[in-house]
């Protein structure tokens, strides 16, 4: 490879880099900084000590990200192995219906999911926001495709060990599939984390709300506070981004050779 | 190997729950679309469908979503095909690069939404950009330049995950074959005409998928910007169904999902044929 254009095109590439942490800079920025007062730190001592309102709901909103995301990483390992490595009656139709619910907007299912919430009365509360997320058919998706790549050799192995059904999936095919069993896990955790049309639709009460949508709402004039509360929504998924780094970044591209 | 019934007990779990909680309710979404009535409800055929393909607001909503998918979604995967060659030439930091370009994707729509707020708001740094230069600033989130801002945000939150892919596509292409092409004379253009972009055809039509997918989901930052009613530019037809659910008109909602859902699969027919045509094309040259 040619070294020298390389070292070439870095520093644009570089300004490039910024330019995508932008709104987290900005914010930072913005968070100590004031047109009139200019520096201080009196927004993070109102969100983080003063006022108790943002971290409950903080801590609220990370249970129940954590929730759904454990449910539904658990679930899509059970579904997908079965989707991947057995057959049984109707598996190729439920395969291609779980597909084509994957790709649809959330509007769509929204609907019928609020019909039957309304009747199991779950609605007005937060198992509304749980259950069904844990049942979204994009993780048995996913794992299918990249269970699909375990060798069947290695199963087969275990099964004449004694490896019983579960055991298979905890030993033998979930360490496999690491980096998409993770990605699955933080992109499940992001996307509930990032869930607004949902509660907006099925809770009545501001209070209950998630971090995500009264975000949007909080004190609308103070600058300050807003910067503070946005970089706080970005303290959990940044550490499961940087923490996780290696398995993203595999995971990720991992789905297209499946 | 492969017994019957341990496969299906596997599954049971997520096929429950998807039945219970997406398949059967949308069962009678179907069945609310094509009937009348409080109470007891009488089937009406395709009145409700008629009323929606004539209503203004749904017309409206088609023609935007289709207009932001038609902007973004080629504008991205063009650009992030462009980067990841120019990343391959990179000789250091590119973990750094990647990261930082994958990194939006994950990040919180409300932060995303916050900056940007702040940024184009009606006292944003760009006004006041504007008045210091004294230009007259505008609440540019309230007119026809939320399209471009939304499309903007799409660009920058995705491009990042179709580079990831298509690099790592690319890592897997020999460098003998440029090494070849080079011997004989090929120029830049043409080593990424003749080797890179046949190669990298199939990435493409995968991303493609992923791209209107996730093009479906900004939903959540046009309503971040704008709330229930937008500007016209960016109503969406995720802002029509939205309303709607509000509005508990489920004949007028049921109608519009069914029909989203009949559009999505006549795309992806179409996209499935193309991609059959290609590999077909690809077998035999």
């Amino acid at each position: 490879m040619d070294r020298n254009k390389g070292k070439k095109s870095l520093p644009a590439l570089f300004l490039l880099a910024l330019l995508f942490l932008f709104p987290v800079l900005y914010m930072l920025f913005r968070s100590v900084y004031t047109a009139g007062d200019g520096i201080s730190f009196l927004s993070y001592y109102e969100v983080l000590l003063g006022r108790p309102e943002y971290l409950v709901r903080f801590f609220r909103s990370l249970g129940m990200c954590l929730l759904i995301a454990a449910g539904q990483t658990l679930i899509s390992c059970l579904a997908g192995t079965a989707f991947a490595k057995y057959r049984f009656i109707g598996d190729r139709f439920w395969f291609a219906v779980f597909v084509l619910f994957m790709i649809l907007p959330i509007q769509v299912t929204l609907l019928p999911n609020y019909i039957l919430l309304e009747m199991l009365g779950f609605l007005n509360s937060w198992k509304a926001l749980i259950i069904p997320a844990v049942f979204s058919p994009f993780g048995t998706v996913w794992l299918t495709f990249v269970f699909r790549a375990v060798p069947d050799g290695s199963l087969d192995a275990a099964r004449i060990d004694g490896a019983n059904q579960l055991q298979l999936i905890r030993y033998i095919i979930t360490p496999a599939a690491k980096p998409a069993v993770v990605t699955l896990f933080v992109l499940t955790f992001t996307e509930s984390w990032n869930m607004v049309e949902q509660p907006m639709i099925f809770l009545e009460r501001e209070q209950d709300y998630p971090l995500s949508v009264f975000l949007a709402a909080v004190s609308q004039g103070d600058i300050g506070i807003q910067s503070v509360c946005g970089l706080l929504c970005l303290v959990p998924v940044t550490f499961f981004f940087l923490y996780y780094r290696e398995e993203l970044t595999d995971g990720l591209k991992d789905v297209l050779w499946g | 190997m492969k017994k019957r019934n341990n496969g299906f007990l596997l599954a049971s779990p997520a096929l429950l729950g998807f039945l219970v909680f997406y398949f059967a309710p949308f069962l009678i979404t179907c069945w609310y679309s094509v009937s009348f009535g409080i109470g007891k409800r009488e089937f009406v055929g395709l009145v409700n469908y008629q009323e929606l393909f004539e209503n203004e607001m749904f017309l409206l909503a088609v023609k935007n979503t289709c207009r932001y998918m038609l902007v973004t979604v080629p504008v991205t995967l063009g650009a992030a095909v462009g980067l990841s060659v120019v990343l391959r030439h990179v000789a250091r930091g590119v973990t750094f690069l990647r990261l930082s370009f994958l990194y939006p994707m994950i990040m919180p729509i409300a932060s995303i939404v916050l900056a940007v707020q702040f940024f184009c708001g009606d006292s944003g740094f760009l006004n006041r950009m504007l008045t210091l230069t004294g230009m007259q600033g505008t609440d540019w989130l309230h007119t026809s330049a939320a399209f471009w801002i939304l499309c903007i945000l799409y660009f920058w939150r995705f491009i990042g995950y179709y580079v990831l892919i298509y690099f790592a596509k690319l890592q897997m292409i020999p460098g003998e074959y440029y090494e070849y092409a080079a011997l004989y004379g090929a120029g830049e253009w043409q080593k990424f005409r003749f080797i890179t972009w046949p190669l990298l055809i199939p990435a493409v039509l995968f991303t493609l998928v992923l791209s209107v997918m996730n093009a479906f989901r900004c939903y959540r930052e046009a309503f971040l910007l704008g709330g229930n009613y937008p500007d016209d530019s960016i109503y969406l037809l995720q802002h029509f169904m939205n309303n709607n659910i509000r509005n508990l008109n489920y004949q007028k909602i049921s109608a519009a999902a069914v029909s989203i859902l009949a559009m999505l699969l006549l795309v992806s027919a179409a996209g499935y044929a193309v991609y059959r045509l290609v590999k077909r094309r690809r077998a035999y040259g």
